[in-house]
């Protein structure tokens, strides 16, 4: 199975169990959570379902194409239910089953991992799904979005795609992947992993980048002050996004980086409590939409 | 009596969550049982696997014994008229207590004659009680974290999905976070999942293990322990039966499967540790060892299912070892660039605190700490500890610790020993750490031992000045934790030396970072001291009285204090004179608060016999007493001390201790007082005894 059809087949699965096949955000992100499709759609009582591929970059995994497991920027492939549903774990195993995994040929667990990104006040319990000693999946059951309890909950699966792939292909090296039967994952990826590492670790202006952080969070408060949600959360995203570089850059010190992330995360929470209220103005629209959903 | 089985079904519980979970359900439910007087024979048994949590009774009461309730109403005189007719109040009684005016009597009290009723009430059947506890003890099981799923506003460790609540057979129906109990359970997630009906326990048992569900947690590790031995056993090896690793993984599984694996001989030129933290803390797998104690090629997982080959599933587990050690070995080879030793001045970029400086900083700081205390304590080590404390923290900026936290020391002590140096200094780099939790080992080498104590003064030092003491429960910096291990390792290694010059040498470090008074700043350090050495004594049952004597007086020498504390129990438990002897002490101590340092006693000055006889009974057993405090006779020389009393309370009768008659008197007098109350002081603060 190619990389790309990995993908196909999980759009097919997912869009046949109801989820909104959305692409993914085109702001940087450090992982699919981040997309106002899984963080704001995850409040208030609305019900949702979605699916899509995020491209994340983390600029302090970056290797310079030179580790074979490990990159800056990866694909995952992210799902979320809302409110979870009682079967979603056999979902998900049909979902492996559908890529040809089937159990009773593996070692599959589902490992505790109690999942946080405390940037944008998110947090639940769940697992780390192993595949024959291998993570594959974060399994989280979604608690708090922008330090906001959620109710009802959500259910959110993140698949590690190259990792997937790699086990289904049997590669050793991420960039010997088979992206469509004539390019590989390397011919796409190598050059950028190695660009991007240099710049992140190297050559990035860090002056400059404080300079945005500042810029960015006076907009994303104003947006939020003058009651726009989507731009409010989208300068959010920037400051998270330039926070990572700076910190793979090296001019972050310990005691800075808490302060840091409590200036994104109040970012966060303003955007949230703002969405939140904007749905109940709005009256909640999605409430009727679902009614064949049961919880 | 009847047979009682509860499963609660549920996805997958954290592997360390579990057997306190099964403790807490079956003390919930056996002391709701004991409210309801409902008996359960000899106590409640449990199973669990990460997927139900079990509660079996082989012998709970069937029913509720018949229970008579006597209850008092108002006074005959109130109840009833004058005619014998019950009045308002013997009927709001009576309705009250769901009975008729019939059935009410009479009892007589000291306070004259009273309304009184005899209930008989039936006993419930168990089933009834039953369906009304376990919602509640569901409820009730405390997790360390808890959540919710869906629109169930049900808080639980993981989403519930079936309940079993069968008693004799017959299901006690009750509803939990919308799910119905019934007497269906469900069997091994992949081998065997179609549901289940249970008649009874041993049918359930039985069941349950054709369902490949292993659900005694203590089968289950005996069994894991059993197949990883058998694994390594056929690669001709040893497994390493790490006991956490093992209940971890007998608590990750249903029905445990072991697959042996191996990988790279190459990876075996890395130091151990390198292997086995990535092995067992992340991928939870058994390390093999050869009949000479040398790590194998092999490892032994533990799987959760009997895969259909499972050769497939030893590949996937190898790979993603060999992607791990594969990282681990890149780490390594990339801090083996350069020497250990050169790392030091990396340090200079680490912020260890905000206010305190750099870790750089912080290693110059407690090298001097390090050097007085083994110039008094170890001279000969002197040089082996300079250069243990520049090495100390070098490892925490190499790539391996950057990774593996937890081999911090442990990778410093590999490195060193890669480098040449000595083995004591690779060890102390490893053992300054030691004590790594409360209660655990203590460093072994004397230059360990001096790090850690140098390091960790550093420490407590620096958050005291800077406002960062623990408070209440906050104690983020584990101070509490440092003082007490500084505290064991002083009283293990027999060190008299002063705390107070180290902690006040510690404060003068600190005090090129933060401005503070440094005199106060090392009370409340000592104090702090204090009062972690107290608490142990007092836990470890001391007799507090006698533990606050001899800390106020002497806090100082730790070796010192114990067996003045010892001495003075036994002095305390002997002698007849005590109380007297405190409250002489307490007289003593009192008139001496505000005075200030007399000249030396002279005997001229004396007037009454009495100051002759106390300075005469003094002098002379001045030097004993002393003689025996050094050679640690603490009870020895309170015995001869306690001789004083009588003398002292004459001098007090003898004469005005305070005379405005004449300064010098006063001044000679307190001067005597003070010399008697120096020497008690040597051993205790005698007014801590007086009740």
């Amino acid at each position: 199975m190619t990389f790309q059809e990995l993908i196909f087949h999980l759009e097919r699965f997912w869009s046949d169990r109801g989820c909104l096949i959305q692409q993914p955000y085109d702001l940087e992100v450090g992982a699919g959570t981040l997309n106002p499709a899984t963080l704001l759609r995850a409040l208030g009582p609305e019900p949702w379902a979605v699916a899509y591929v995020e491209p994340s970059r983390r600029p302090t995994d970056g290797r310079y194409g030179e580790n074979p497991n490990r990159l800056g920027h990866y694909y995952q492939y992210q799902v979320l239910i809302k409110p979870s549903p009682m079967d979603i774990q056999e979902m998900y195993l049909d979902s492996l089953r559908a890529l040809g995994v089937d159990p009773l040929d593996h070692d599959i667990r589902f490992v505790e991992d109690d999942w946080e990104n405390p940037a944008v006040g998110a947090s639940g319990l769940g697992w780390e799904v192993w595949l024959d000693g291998m993570e594959v999946t974060q399994f989280t059951y979604f608690q708090q979005t922008g330090s906001i309890r959620v109710d009802p909950v959500s259910v959110e699966l993140t698949y590690g795609l190259e990792r997937i792939a790699m086990y289904l292909q049997e590669k050793e090296s991420v960039y010997d992947l088979d992206w469509n039967g004539r390019i590989s994952y390397g011919d796409v990826h190598r050059k950028g992993e190695y660009e991007f590492s240099t710049y992140h670790f190297e050559t990035a202006d860090v002056d400059m980048l404080l300079r945005m952080f500042e810029m960015y969070e006076r907009e994303s408060r104003a947006s939020c002050e003058k009651g726009l949600v989507l731009p409010g959360y989208d300068y959010c995203l920037k400051c998270s996004h330039v926070f990572n570089i700076l910190e793979a850059r090296g001019a972050i010190s310990v005691s800075e980086r808490t302060k840091y992330i409590e200036r994104i995360r109040n970012l966060a929470r303003y955007a949230c409590k703002n969405y939140v209220a904007q749905r109940e103005e709005m009256g909640f629209p999605l409430l009727e939409r679902f009614q064949e959903r049961k919880a | 009596m009847a047979e009682l089985l509860l499963e609660i079904g549920t996805e997958e519980i954290p592997s360390g969550y579990i057997m306190d979970g099964l403790r807490s359900l079956k003390e919930i439910t056996e002391a709701r049982l004991t409210e309801a007087r409902l008996s359960f024979g000899q106590g409640l048994e449990t199973y669990g696997t990460p997927r139900r949590l079990v509660l079996i009774g082989r012998d709970v009461a069937s029913r509720q014994p018949d229970a008579v309730e006597e209850v008092t109403g108002p006074p005959v005189k109130a109840a009833y008229d004058d005619q014998g007719n019950p009045t308002r109040a013997a009927e709001g009684f009576a309705r009250k207590q769901g009975v008729s005016i019939q059935d009410l009597g009479k009892i007589d009290t000291p306070r004259g004659p009273y309304v009184f009723v005899r209930k008989e009430i039936p006993g419930l059947p168990a089933g009834e009680v039953l369906a009304r506890i376990f919602p509640e003890v569901v409820r009730d099981i405390p997790w360390p974290k808890s959540m919710r799923w869906g629109g169930v506003g049900f808080l639980f460790v993981r989403p519930i999905h079936w309940i079993i609540a069968v008693l004799d057979g017959e299901t006690i129906p009750f509803e939990v976070a919308g799910v119905q109990s019934g007497n269906q359970s469900r069997g091994h997630r992949f081998m065997a999942p179609d549901p289940f009906t249970v008649a009874g326990l041993d049918d359930y048992l039985e069941k349950a293990a054709k369902a490949r569900v292993m659900v005694d947690p203590r089968e289950r590790e005996a069994e894991v322990s059993r197949i990883v031995r058998d694994a390594a056993v056929r690669v001709g090896g040893e497994v390493v039966l790490d006991p956490d690793l093992l209940s971890t993984v007998a608590n990750l599984v249903e029905y445990p499967t072991a697959v042996c694996g191996g990988f790279d001989p190459d990876f075996l030129a890395l130091p151990d540790p390198v292997l086995i933290t990535p092995m067992a803390e992340h991928q939870r797998y058994f390390a093999v060892r050869n009949a000479e104690g040398r790590l194998m090629p092999h490892f032994v997982a533990v799987n959760n299912t009997l895969a259909r080959d499972d050769k497939v599933v030893q590949k996937g587990h190898e790979r993603v070892l060999r992607a791990r050690l594969s990282d681990a070995a890149f780490f390594f080879k990339e801090d083996r660039k350069r020497p250990l030793s050169e790392k030091l001045e990396d340090l200079k970029a680490v912020i260890y605190q905000a206010e305190l400086g750099t870790s750089f900083e912080k290693v110059e700081r407690f090298v001097s700490i390090a050097e007085s205390l083994a110039t008094e304590v170890a001279p000969d080590r002197l040089d082996h500890v300079r250069l243990a404390c520049r090495l100390a923290k070098c490892d925490l900026v190499t790539e391996m610790v950057s990774e593996f936290a937890s081999l911090q020391g442990i990778m410093g002590e590999a490195y060193a020993l890669l480098d040449g140096h000595p083995e004591e200094v690779a060890m102390a780099i490893r053992e300054h750490y030691m004590p790594v939790r409360s209660g655990s080992d203590l460093p072994e080498t004397a230059t360990g031992a001096i790090v850690g104590i140098a390091d960790r003064l550093d420490t407590i030092a620096g958050c005291f000045a800077i406002g960062q003491e623990p408070s209440g429960a906050a104690d983020p910096f584990a101070l509490r934790r440092h003082a007490l291990a500084i505290l064991r390792i002083l009283e293990h290694r027999a060190w008299k030396v002063s705390l107070k010059a180290l902690v006040e040498q510690a404060l003068k470090g600190i005090s090129e970072k933060a401005a503070f008074d440094r005199e106060a700043m090392e009370d409340r350090i000592m104090a702090f001291f204090k009062d972690r050495f107290r608490n142990r004594l007092v836990q470890e049952g001391r007799l507090p009285g006698a533990v606050d004597a001899v800390l106020t007086a002497r806090f100082d020498r730790i070796p010192e204090l114990r067996p003045g504390i010892e001495g003075l129990e036994r002095f305390v438990q002997s002698s007849s004179d005590v109380e007297s002897l405190a409250l002489t002490f307490k007289r003593v101590r009192n008139i001496l608060k505000d005075q200030g340092p007399s000249p030396d006693v002279d005997p001229g000055l004396f007037q009454d016999k009495s100051e002759r006889d106390l300075w005469e009974a003094f002098t002379a057993m001045e030097g004993d007493v002393l003689r025996e405090l050094d050679d640690g006779n603490d009870y020895e020389a309170l015995t001869r001390m306690a001789a004083l009393r009588r003398p002292v309370d004459d001098f007090f009768e003898g004469v005005e201790v305070l005379t405005k008659e004449d300064p010098r008197l006063r001044q000679n007098r307190v001067g005597v007082l003070q010399r008697v109350s120096g020497l008690f002081m040597r051993v205790a603060d005698f007014s801590r005894l007086a009740v």
